[in-house]
């Protein structure tokens, strides 16, 4: 049982890749908190993951990792903007609070990870039945667009909410060890 | 968010997706009483428009074309710490030398330091300048071969030119290339005859592809570490604002940064001698050569060659030294900003010895730990204060 950010560690690509799908669209959504720019934040997010790449021997497990890759996304973004305004650097330096919702930002994106992930891992016909209820379809609408009967959806449907609900309790375990 | 956060992103994903259980409701339930702010942030996630925009805004990302160009940067595997040549082990992380102010490694206590610093020495790069005036970036690639102009072959490698292939091309006029350094990286080089040049952060180095004549001239600003190979019919000649170095066969150190107000050259073996067109003294191991720009001036003085030569053994070292300039060649090195918020803090005197190839906050926190000054990271700059 290996731990991947250990694989990512020892050098295996397969498992940077693997977290690298994961966290580039995070990381980009992430950016897009301080700047407008999405060609910018698409840049940074891809340079703070090259970054953990090469910094790779530093970490040995998931936390540290994604707070790293958080961290230097978040201080790129502010190098950008204080470029933009370079007065506002001083006032801050003397003595102010700095007052930004870094962690409260983290939380949430890895919430939407998580969601994205779960749902993204189901197979297709499960996947759709999960994506057409959260927007709220009801089950005969379902039943219709998919083309099963709506007794056979409420069993598919009963069976995609355990196997989701699983899923999620696995990501954090599953990105440990596998 | 620290690990124990885990749970309660568990939690709220699973409210989101509707599959929460007993379980995830009654950890969302008192993580949200535990503070204003997690109810805010509850508040926030769970709202239809912000989860609709998140699950577009994942979708939205090619993350085939990022993961493509990605890939293609870790195969160039930009230079950080390499083993070309290196002689010298890397130096024990943040051994202490100087300064009676040792107790504060026992003092262990936490400290307010504001935010971490991002490593921004990766984005540096190294140019070189062919002798038509191409620039290309040369730290990128695996190794391979780089062409000039008459014949002129140039093998890279990872943190290494060698043109030692050029000797036997035919004596013509010199064609000249020059090599430039950004901040935050060193770089090795091998001339046409053999002279390995090491060179620290922000150094530019114009040399010709195949020395040619009586004379070996290269033209240098920076910080670089030489070690000459042996020839006496062909000196070589060192020309770095103002002081001429003419070596015999030998090695040094040679600082000479444009922002400095001195040129100094470190003699660690051999012989060579120093001028500035004027004057001219011949120094020996373990004396410095010293060119003032003010007065354009030379003088000579005995020095412990291991401070000048520190950084030549992966190592940070100082002793003795104003703190501005400690934070100026940490600032080369690191490709930090930074910014003294009094007068008073910049005069104060720090030793230590760091490894080079660690990251920058064992030596910010020394500071810290000396109690002499404030030293506090807001948006990635490095504000310094005396302690009051």
């Amino acid at each position: 049982m290996q731990n991947i950010i250990l694989e990512i560690r020892s050098g295996d690509r397969e498992a940077f890749r693997e977290f690298f799908e994961d966290y580039y669209p995070v990381l980009c959504s992430f950016a897009r908190k301080y700047l407008f720019d999405t060609e910018r934040c698409r840049d940074i997010a891809q340079e703070a993951l090259l970054t953990y790449w090469e910094e790779r021997g530093r970490f040995l497990d998931l936390s540290e990792a994604r707070r790293f890759l958080y961290t230097v996304t978040r201080n790129a973004c502010f190098n950008v903007l204080k470029k933009e305004r370079a007065a506002d650097r001083y006032l801050q330096a003397s003595g102010q609070e700095y007052a930004d919702d870094f962690e409260e930002k983290i939380i949430e994106h890895e919430v939407f990870l998580l969601l994205h992930k779960a749902v993204n891992g189901l197979p297709t016909q499960m996947r759709r039945i999960i994506e057409y209820s959260l927007q709220g379809m009801r089950n005969s609408e379902i039943a219709r667009e998919i083309g099963i009967a709506e007794g056979t959806l409420h069993t598919l449907k009963k069976r995609a909410y355990r196997k989701l609900r699983e899923a999620m309790k696995d990501h954090f375990y599953v990105l440990l060890f596998f | 968010m620290y690990k124990k956060d885990e749970r309660i992103v568990e939690a709220i994903a699973a409210r989101l997706a509707k599959v929460a259980t007993e379980e995830d409701l009654r950890v969302i339930a008192v993580w949200r009483m535990e503070s204003e702010r997690n109810e805010a942030l509850y508040q926030r996630i769970t709202t239809k428009e912000v989860l609709e925009k998140s699950i577009e805004e994942f979708r939205q990302e090619d993350v085939q074309r990022a993961w493509e160009r990605v890939e293609r940067l870790m195969n160039a595997s930009r230079p950080r710490r390499y083993t070309f040549f290196r002689r010298y082990a890397a130096a024990a992380a943040a051994a202490l030398i100087v300064l009676p102010l040792t107790w504060w490694l026992t003092s262990r206590a936490p400290l307010e330091t504001g935010e971490e610093l991002p490593d921004t020495r990766s984005s540096a790069k190294v140019q070189l300048v062919l002798s038509d005036g191409t620039t290309i970036p040369v730290n990128e690639g695996n190794a391979s071969i780089i062409r000039d102009s008459a014949g002129t072959v140039i093998r890279q490698e990872e943190g290494h030119l060698d043109y030692s292939q050029n000797e036997a091309l035919r004596d013509t006029t010199p064609i000249f290339n020059e090599i430039i350094m950004a901040n935050g990286m060193e770089y090795t080089m091998t001339l046409s005859d053999g002279t390995k040049i090491f060179l620290n952060a922000e150094s530019k180095l114009r040399f010709p592809v195949k020395f040619t004549g009586k004379k070996r001239v290269v033209e240098f600003e920076g910080e670089g570490y030489f070690e000459v190979a042996h020839d006496p019919q062909h000196p070589f000649i060192v020309r770095a604002g103002g002081m001429e170095v003419t070596v015999l066969g030998t090695e040094f150190n040679l600082r000479a940064y444009k922002d400095e107000p001195t040129v100094e050259t470190t003699l660690v073996e051999g012989s060579v001698r120093v001028s500035n067109g004027k004057e001219e003294f011949r120094i020996v191991p373990g004396e410095q050569g010293v060119y003032e720009h003010g007065t354009k001036r030379i003088s000579t003085r005995q020095v412990d060659v291991t401070l000048y030569t520190a950084w030549h053994r992966n190592e940070i070292k100082f002793k003795d030294m104003p703190l501005e300039d400690v934070m100026r060649d940490l600032a080369r090195w690191y490709g930090i900003v930074y910014e003294f918020l009094d007068e008073s803090s910049r005069k104060i005197e720090f030793g230590g010895c760091f490894d080079r190839f660690e990251h920058i906050d064992p030596i910010l926190d020394m500071l810290r730990r000396t109690e002499l000054v404030e030293v506090v990271v807001r948006e990635s700059v490095i504000y310094i204060s005396k302690k009051k």
